[in-house]
């Protein structure tokens, strides 16, 4: 979980380890770039406006490490991924969540996601 | 009415003005608004100055293809007070580090990362203001269908987000984007008799009835300035504002025409006013009692000769109720005794003046039949010596149906007023200058006029 409001990657970082969770969660891109491993995570998600880099910038270091991962984005604002493909259609995007978001709306969407199991440590 | 003048002596900061149709759509909350023109007509003027006078100087983004934007700083100084005047940074925004990130730098961008730096934008950000300077580079950098799609999809975004998107192109031939986007406006410039005129034709505004299509503007101080049109029942119902005439005493009466001029007029001098057709004529008194002088009048009076159709009552309630006018008759003429000429009438007009108070300064305001009736070369000559000698400013009048070549002749200064798309504009011939769009301001309880160059 990437979002550089503290406020946000700690509630949400709560609210899904209460759910059986693991989360790693930063609050600065490049540390959290830094701190990626390969197979480590089952699912990240990024905010998009962030300081130091944005969220597409992160997605593309991400993605040049791990091809598989899947990657969300959270957004402020309703956006629909086939309106986002057009603009980016090489973007492998595999959801793009709208903040803020509940905990039992983020939990349903990575169950919807029928993620493959990972080694996680926090 | 008209644009609002400078002040005369305090420098001060230009404002944008803007057309109040323009003004009017870009009040909505969300509008995408597309900007055509070549190279060098404003568009970028145009852009910064929308930014300045509307955009919310905290939520906005300025993405510029063409040029750096310190290079933008350094052509426009006036942005260092839009930057200034930002609202104080807020904690979040600090922390966002979106105030350094204002004006970007996209001329490397391909089209990947400056869409990333859009919808960065469009996808986190209430209401943001984005200024696109200018998509050309990035239209050529990719198929045609995926451009329009992607803009397609950006009008969707941009609504979603409440935002302003503000694009400009330069190939304004191309209208392909212009259905997708809610106004559109195209930049125009030519040249007069190698004079600069700048236009801009509000082509499509949704929601906003559009009264004056095709506005003028200046450049002026390197900000957009459009002229509006003037109303002469306006100029009727305000009384002129009072200054002292002996403080401008050779004055054209406007600080942009001395300067024109390389300075105030020498006493004597002959001015020409040519008015074209459709100039009205409270116009043509309003720009004279600038350039003649109103107000504390005891130590001056103007010798008048009915022109263009304006006659005694109507130049005193332009040239103030105090000031002596005196009607100039030739006399003898009508068989009322020895004819005589302009010249011997003249002269005995102004023997009087004088005699009543010496250091009187008069005024001659005339048609061109002054010249034409003066009789022969030698009459002409001495006309035009006591104008010299004893008047201190003579102006003469002339419609552009009349013989014009005698008044340009013999005048030290030649003037044009016309009228452009209902935008007075004056010029000079004689010397020659660029077009001054005329602005009026009602001050004092009175109606001032400014000239503000065209260019």
């Amino acid at each position: 979980m990437v979002d550089d409001e503290p406020d946000i990657t700690s509630s949400l970082k709560i609210g899904l380890e209460r759910h059986g969770f693991q989360v790693d969660a930063f609050n600065d891109p490049r540390q959290a770039l830094a701190e990626f491993r390969v197979n480590r995570y089952g699912m990240v998600f990024l905010d998009i406006r962030m300081p130091q880099m944005n969220g597409f910038e992160l997605y593309r270091e991400l993605r040049s490490k791990d091809q598989d991962v899947p990657i969300a984005f959270l957004t402020a604002f309703d956006v629909y991924q086939n309106e986002f493909q057009k603009v980016f259609p090489d973007m492998k995007v595999d959801g793009l969540l709208r903040k803020p978001i509940g905990i039992g709306e983020l939990v349903a969407y990575i169950k919807s996601q029928k993620l493959p199991p990972k080694k996680t440590s926090s | 009415m008209l644009r609002e003048p400078r002040g005369p002596e305090k420098k001060v900061s230009v404002h944008p003005v803007l057309p109040p149709e323009l003004l009017q759509f870009l009040n909505r909350r969300s509008y995408s608004l597309l900007i055509k023109g070549e190279a060098a007509t404003g568009k970028t003027i145009l852009a910064l100055s929308i930014l300045k006078e509307l955009g919310d100087v905290s939520n906005y983004l300025y993405l510029s293809t063409r040029v750096s934007p310190s290079q933008l700083f350094e052509n426009h100084p006036w942005l260092s007070e839009l930057v200034k005047a930002r609202k104080p940074e807020s904690g979040e925004d600090a922390k966002r580090g979106r105030i350094q990130d204002r004006f970007v730098d996209a001329r490397l961008d391909e089209p990947v990362p400056f869409f990333e730096r859009m919808t960065n934008e469009l996808m986190d950000v209430r209401s943001p203001t984005i200024v696109v300077d200018t998509w050309d580079p990035i239209g050529t950098m990719m198929e045609d269908d995926a451009l329009l799609s992607n803009t397609k999809v950006l009008q969707t975004w941009r609504e979603r987000a409440e935002a302003k998107l503000i694009v400009l192109i330069e190939d304004s031939a191309n209208n392909t984007f212009d259905s997708l986007f809610d106004g559109v406006v195209a930049m125009d410039r030519y040249y007069e008799e190698g004079r600069i005129v700048r236009m801009v034709h509000l082509s499509k505004l949704s929601g906003v009835k559009v009264n004056r299509p095709s506005p003028l503007f200046t450049l002026d101080e390197s900000v957009f300035q459009s002229f509006r049109t003037y109303r002469p029942l306006d100029i009727d119902a305000q009384k002129p504002a009072s200054w002292a005439w002996e403080r401008r005493a050779r004055s054209t009466g406007y600080r942009e025409l001395d300067a024109a001029f390389d300075g105030t007029l020498p006493s004597g001098t002959i001015m020409h006013l040519n008015v074209n057709s459709g100039v009205n004529s409270r116009m043509v008194l309003l720009l004279l009692s600038g350039i003649i002088g109103r107000g504390d009048s005891r130590s001056r009076a103007i010798l008048f000769r009915p022109f263009e159709g304006i006659g005694l009552e109507q130049a005193r309630g332009a040239f103030g109720e105090a000031t002596p006018i005196v009607r100039a008759r030739l006399r003898g003429k009508n068989g009322s005794g020895d004819a005589e000429t302009w010249a011997k009438t003249l002269k005995g007009m102004v023997k009087k003046q004088k005699e009543a108070r010496k250091e009187k300064r008069l005024v001659v305001a005339t048609g061109s039949e002054l010249l034409l009736d003066a009789g022969g070369e030698e009459e002409v000559e001495d006309l035009l010596e006591l104008m010299k000698s004893e008047i201190d400013l003579s102006v003469i009048v002339t419609g552009s149906g009349n013989q014009l070549e005698k008044a340009a002749r013999v005048a030290d200064v030649s003037l044009r007023l016309s009228d452009i798309n209902g935008t007075p504009l004056l010029e000079g011939e004689l010397p020659w200058t660029e077009y001054f769009g005329i602005t009026a301001k009602a001050r004092n309880g009175g109606l001032a006029l400014g000239l503000v160059p065209m260019v």
